[in-house]
């Protein structure tokens, strides 16, 4: 009978105009500074109040700026092994997934699964699973089960982790409420990571003014040299 | 504690970047070479991007060096003349190294290039001064033997070096000067591993004055390979550079008050030693098979 009754509220709701699922970023910018190991992103949302909240599974999914990555075929060369360039793909940068339960792969794609529609050029299974694993290696393909938590009422709060590899850019956080395996509804929402002032200051240098931004690393390494020899050879 | 690396983009724990670069410091101080061989393979292990380690890690270089030639200069034990002209191929080798850099990098063979480069000359070098460390230490109640002449020297454009105490053509020192900057560039290091076995037993330098020329030619040549690489890759990152060198500095100064307890043999056998076994353990590496028939390359900015 319950099921029956969200069978219907699928196919009435977006009649209705109702939001089934509404989220919002506790803070949608993030400076790295000095001391950036990482951050977490809160989010916290609803689910509409005609839904039993026992009924539906959250999931949140956190997809990273694009970035490029070299493929290689990899082949021995007698005992050693080589590899040899075969394209550049295009990738989102970080995935990560928050659920209320671990979901069935009937219910929506795993995350390889959905890594795999998000590149370009699309690649086949092994690639994929050679991608995939690479990523993960670095914290940023990771699935968290049971991490969506139910709060009051239909109320829900999840706390993603960023890791200190996500590279800067725009974030966007997309939360999907399931229900036996059809998708409810979903809330997109962005946010930024960006460059603190220093960081910000020198990357700029970096990359617009190279002549300057080399002379002073070398006049630094010149005077650190100077002084620890000052320091020393008085002793 | 962790510290952000504004162009590798990524933290990392400051003091053990601190304790890395004392480490190579104090093997700069030791021997003499600027440690790039074996800093550079530990800050990819570390997860720094390759091209952000073999371009910062010049910085330290320079630190160090700069570091470790004051105290030689002081003592008497640096041939300016003979550094000069090293320098002078070693500037030319290291641009076109920088360009070299650029296109393995582009068609992405720079990992096994840099890889390959390292087994080779770490091996063939470490092992024949390992060979020439331990005949010496054998013989040491012999007298000193003095450099056979070879054809080497009778080479034209022939220059005196009386710091160095020879008089030889500048064709070899040019030439090892330009092959050390072409490696300077390509391999992230600073050549001092290749560069000192070169003037002891190719241009038949003494092992004192061997160590201050060449924290000399290696000053110069990482302080331009590392503008070149600000300039041309954009891949210096100036924050890791400068906890490097930090480290470096202060080991340099602890490296060469260790260094000057030993005997010339001696510090060529360790030297020898340490080479070929960041030698062996790369070629271990280049053995292992991988995961997967495909790998990845994460690029990072620009």
């Amino acid at each position: 009978m319950r099921s029956l009754l969200f069978a219907f509220l699928i196919l009435a709701i977006p009649q209705l105009g109702h939001a089934v699922i509404f989220t919002e970023i506790a803070e949608p910018l993030f400076d790295v500074e000095p001391d950036f190991d990482g951050t977490e992103v809160v989010v916290i949302g609803s689910l509409d109040n005609y839904f039993d909240r026992a009924q539906v599974d959250v999931v949140v999914r956190m997809t990273g700026p694009t970035i490029k990555a070299d493929m290689f075929a990899n082949h021995a060369l007698g005992p050693v092994w080589s590899n040899s360039k075969i394209g550049q793909i295009e990738l989102p940068s970080l995935l990560i997934e928050a659920n209320t339960t671990d979901l069935p792969a009937k219910t929506h794609p795993n995350l390889y699964e959905y890594l795999a529609r998000n590149l370009k050029p699309r690649l086949d299974t092994a690639q994929v699973a050679a991608l995939g694993d690479g990523l993960a290696k670095r914290q940023q393909l990771v699935k968290i089960d049971n991490s969506v938590l139910w709060r009051a009422g239909n109320l829900f709060k999840v706390k993603i982790p960023v890791p200190s590899t996500a590279p800067i850019g725009l974030y966007q956080v997309t939360s999907i409420a399931y229900f036996q395996g059809q998708e409810l509804g979903r809330h997109d929402l962005t946010f930024r990571l960006g460059r603190g002032n220093t960081e910000r200051s020198l990357y700029s240098l970096a990359m617009d003014h190279g002549w300057v931004y080399g002379l002073l690393g070398v006049l630094l390494a010149i005077l650190v040299g100077l002084g620890a020899a000052q320091i020393f050879g008085r002793k | 504690m962790p510290i952000y690396l504004p162009i590798a983009e990524l933290s990392i724990d400051l003091f053990l970047l601190l304790g890395l670069g004392a480490l190579v410091g104090i093997l700069s101080g030791i021997f003499g070479v600027g440690g790039g061989f074996l800093l550079t393979p530990l800050l990819i292990f570390m997860g720094i991007p390759a091209p952000v380690a073999v371009a910062s890690q010049a910085n330290l270089v320079v630190a160090s060096s700069m570091s470790g030639m004051v105290s030689q200069l002081k003592r008497g034990n640096v041939d300016m003349r003979m550094g000069l002209v090293l320098l002078a191929g070693g500037l030319v080798g290291s641009f076109i190294g920088v360009l070299l850099f650029r296109y393995l990098r582009s068609v992405g063979q720079i990992d096994f290039t840099v890889a390959a480069l390292y087994v080779v000359f770490l091996s063939v070098i470490g092992g024949l001064m390992l060979v020439e460390g331990v005949n010496a230490l054998r013989q040491r109640t012999k007298p000193a033997r003095k450099p056979r002449r070879t054809w080497l020297h009778k080479l034209p454009l022939s220059m005196v070096f009386p710091r160095s105490r020879i008089a030889i053509s500048i064709i070899p020192p040019l030439v090892i000067g330009f092959f050390i900057g072409l490696l300077a560039a390509i391999m992230g290091v600073g050549g001092g591993f290749i560069m000192i076995p070169a003037m002891i037993y190719l241009l038949g330098m003494p092992t004192a004055v061997v160590i201050g020329t060449s924290m000399f030619q290696i000053l110069i040549l990482a302080a331009a390979t590392s503008v070149m690489q600000a300039v041309t890759n954009q891949s210096v990152d100036i924050v890791l550079g400068f906890i490097l060198m930090l480290g470096g500095a202060i080991g340099a100064q602890i490296g060469l008050s260790i260094g000057s307890k030993l005997r010339g043999e001696q510090l060529r056998i360790l030297l020898a030693l340490l080479v070929l076994g960041v030698g062996v353990q790369m070629f271990l590496t280049m053995l292992e098979p991988p995961a997967h028939p495909y790998s990845f390359k994460f690029l990072v900015a620009p």
